[in-house]
């Protein structure tokens, strides 16, 4: 898993328990024995309001945390040092030169040629690192800088038809 | 518009259709809706069998069936069966129905169901396969799996569950603004008022009585998949045009736009309603007025307004060179996390109305409890998926799968659930046969459907990608987990429908139920369940170790050249000693071509037309291919 997905599953997971415990809570409330006190009604329709506020609160401080990584607009700081081109087409891919150094900024130019398809990079390891869907007729670029020297593999991510799933090749990274 | 100028509005209330009416019309839904969720719950089921290899799909088998499957429990069985609730929580709420709503609820019912005909004999009939969003150009590029004539008759099919959708939303538009209401004013201002705006400004919407607020989400996306699906029917015609004159096409960037300015209120065309059962049912259970201020009709406001403006957050990974996609992509995060307030708000009002309250834990009860639960979790996931950054490490991933099947089954899917539950006995008089058998189909699917769910996340996260007929392999382990849990799942259907048969054909079980029956026979379900996984998979070892054996009988030396040939080049070259059938490039048997010129194609990008891509394989491999092929040519 990418440190990204790791962020991902520490997020979720955190939120995602704190929030069904309280459910749960909610839940277990109803029985016998819990209803000691019974909270006003106003208070609780007063309370929908705070809740709303800290929503936004939350989803605002998510939306500064995040929109300024957008993979957009990239390509535009530095004049990429090395360049591929990457051609995909029902059920096969064409990347040019099939061989790359590692650690240097490299600019993907992709096309698709019939229909959609996506290209997924994934590292030696295994670990899915960039991925992009191409469009036919347009032309996609991609800016990444592969670290990891040796076999990387790329995919086809976006369903393309019969063998989508055999639509794939490989990139070498020399050190 | 306004007010005492109604000359077009009747002065005595227009006629309106009798409660048994309604009651019919509802349970035709029921009906239909159920026995679609029966049969594509089976497809999915198969489809995930054999990404686990338990029983292993032809590639082209297992993407009709995936396309099949996608529109059958989305829009056949999640959407339809909610469409049909909707009129009866709104004739419980006291929103009759009047003959032009009634009349097109009926086209929506037939439409729905002529339209699913057509998607299953395209599909699983005439092998379409462009999968259930049918991203243009795919289906006019078929590797020649289906034929443009079935591109078109599924793009029909389509077009007429569209044609469902917008007479759905013209009888609940014409019903939420009628009688029912309580309002002297005109047409607009009575819409206006059927969206909760007289909660934020009483004086300008005024009602007889406080608009029940099931009636709010109803009017949303009775508006918004209007305007939704306007611009889908246009794709689709375009399609149908181009099945028969091939001349005709469209931009694909255009087209994705479209299908999912479609695909995203598509989504709340589940929630939505399901949103106006929770609204209905829960307070009844809890035995007191909704929890609700005017934060929840604030809520409502932005939800009507922003669900038909944040489709593009479906195509982040699109950002094509001299285009204005990344800019459109980037505005829909803060707008897609503005969408998130009618949910938050909700789950607070339903979860405030329950707390310390004298709830009643009917089955349709436990259900939407643990559907609430789901509404949470997945909406949570749906956030990651908002979020741009995150986005590009789940998008077309198995994360996709995880989330929508933990908020449209988990979620959507039990409140469809309870809604059965709940009404059922009014619609039909007859009372269900057993609550035991309804607690067990609770718990089988719950425990059942995150074992699933779950499982798909984690893959999805571990990149593995979606829609993929074999998985690679190192995903083998997680599918092969889910497989008990896909058979649980399917075992509580079969309680379900058990349940529902001997309900309709007015059983009863009079026995006493206690909470320990209904634990004991959800204990023996969930071990046979179990039983059943486990000896699926033993069997499916036997076989793994049988077939290596077989096929080193009938050739004593594997070649590594047939297998490359088989997985790299088989799909578009003929060649019958590796058994391969390709019709796209050269038939090798006829060319018989010596190694060297297989060598050089491989390395050029073949040897005349350039439709093959050089560099397929390479090095070492590329000569074990080449020989292979001079070798076995011809033979």
């Amino acid at each position: 898993m990418t440190s990204t997905g790791w962020v991902i599953v520490g997020l979720y997971t955190a939120v995602s328990l704190i929030g069904a415990v309280l459910v749960l809570y909610v839940f277990r409330s109803t029985r016998v024995g819990f209803k000691i006190k019974v909270a006003s009604r106003e208070k609780l329709e007063r309370r929908e309001g705070y809740w709303g506020v800290a929503v936004v609160c939350f989803m605002v401080a998510l939306l500064a945390g995040t929109i300024f990584s957008v993979p957009y607009w990239t390509s535009d700081a530095a004049e990429p040092e090395q360049t591929v081109d990457v051609t995909g087409r029902q059920y096969a891919w064409t990347i040019d030169p099939p061989r790359i150094e590692s650690g240097v900024e490299t600019e993907f130019v992709l096309h698709a040629e019939d229909v959609s398809h996506a290209f997924g990079l994934y590292d030696p390891s295994g670990k899915l690192i960039k991925q992009v869907n191409v469009l036919p007729g347009i032309t996609q670029l991609l800016t990444a800088t592969l670290d990891e020297p040796g076999t990387w593999r790329v995919r086809c991510l976006e369903y393309c038809g019969l063998d989508h799933h055999l639509m794939e090749t490989t990139l070498e990274v020399t050190p | 518009m306004e007010g005492h100028a109604a000359a077009g509005i009747p002065a005595v209330a227009e006629e309106t259709i009798a409660e048994s009416k309604v009651k019919r019309l509802v349970l035709a839904y029921i009906i239909a809706s159920t026995t679609f969720f029966f049969v594509s719950g089976l497809l999915g089921m198969l489809l995930r069998e054999s990404q686990a290899d338990l029983v292993r799909l032809d590639p082209g088998v297992f993407y009709s069936i995936m396309t099949a499957h996608g529109l059958g429990a989305f829009v056949a069985w999640a959407a339809f069966a909610v469409m049909g609730a909707s009129f009866w929580v709104l004739s419980e709420v006291g929103f009759p129905m009047r003959r032009l709503g009634f009349g097109l609820a009926r086209v929506a019912w037939w439409s729905m169901v002529i339209g699913v005909v057509g998607i299953v004999v395209t599909t699983l009939g005439m092998g379409f396969g462009g999968s259930w969003v049918f991203l243009y150009p795919l289906p006019f590029f078929s590797s020649g799996e289906w034929s443009d004539a079935a591109t078109g008759i599924f793009s029909a099919a389509v077009l007429l569950t569209g044609v469902s959708i917008l007479t759905w939303c013209g009888a609940i538009v014409h019903t939420v603004v009628g009688p029912g209401l309580g309002s002297e004013k005109g047409p607009l201002n009575r819409f206006g008022a059927a969206l909760g705006f007289g909660y934020l400004w009483p004086r300008r919407f005024p009602t007889s009585r406080e608009v029940p607020y099931p009636v709010i989400p109803l009017a949303v996306i009775g508006i918004d998949m209007i305007i939704a699906t306007l611009p889908l029917a246009a794709l689709l015609v375009v399609m149908i045009v181009q099945s028969v004159d091939p001349s005709v096409s469209i931009d694909p960037q255009l087209a994705k736009n479209m299908l999912w300015f479609f695909g995203h209120p598509v989504v709340y065309l589940l929630l939505f309603p399901a949103v106006a059962i929770y609204y209905l049912l829960i307070p009844r259970y809890a035995n007191k007025k909704l929890v609700a201020g005017k934060a929840v009709a604030i809520a409502w406001f932005v939800a009507v307004v922003v669900n038909v403006i944040v489709w593009a957050h479906h195509i982040y990974l699109d950002y094509p060179e001299g285009t204005i996609q990344a800019a459109l992509n980037t505005s829909m995060q803060p707008l897609t996390f503005a969408i998130t307030l009618p949910s938050a708000i909700s789950l607070y009002s339903l979860s405030m109305t329950i707390w310390r309250s004298d709830f009643q834990w009917t089955p349709a009860a436990k259900f939407l409890a643990a559907a609430m639960l789901s509404w949470l979790v997945a909406g949570l996931s749906g956030v990651v998926n908002a979020t741009i950054v995150f986005n590009g490490v789940i998008h077309n991933t198995m994360w996709i799968v995880g989330h929508f099947h933990n908020m449209a089954l988990l979620n959507i899917g039990m409140v469809v659930f309870a809604s059965v539950y709940a009404f059922l006995p009014k619609l039909t008089g007859r009372e269900w046969y057993s609550e035991k058998l309804a607690n067990s189909h609770l718990w089988l699917t719950v425990i059942g459907g995150y074992g699933m769910c779950i499982p798909m996340l984690i893959q999805g996260l571990e990149g593995a990608p979606r829609r993929y007929a074999v998985l690679p392999e190192v995903y083998d382990t997680l599918t092969q987990l889910t497989v008990p849990f896909v058979l649980m799942m399917a075992l509580g259907q079969i309680v379900f429908a058990y349940n529902l048969v001997q309900t309709i054909r007015g059983k009863r079980r009079e026995s006493g139920e206690t909470a320990l029956g209904s634990l004991g026979l959800t204990a023996t379900l969930l071990f046979a369940g179990v039983v059943l996984a486990v000896s699926a998979l033993a069997l499916d070892r036997d076989n793994a170790g049988e077939t290596p054996e077989a096929t080193a009988a009938t050739a004593p030396t594997a070649d590594p050249g047939e297998t490359l040939f088989t997985e790299k080049c088989g799909s578009c070259h003929t060649l019958s000693a590796a058994g391969t059938s390709g019709a796209v490039g050269p038939d090798l048997d006829q060319v018989k071509p010596s190694a060297a010129a297989v060598t050089a194609a491989i390395e050029d990008g073949g040897l005349g037309s350039g439709t093959m891509p050089a560099g397929i394989v390479s090095g070492e491999e590329a000569q074990q291919v080449a020989d292979y092929v001079a070798k076995n040519a011809g033979k």
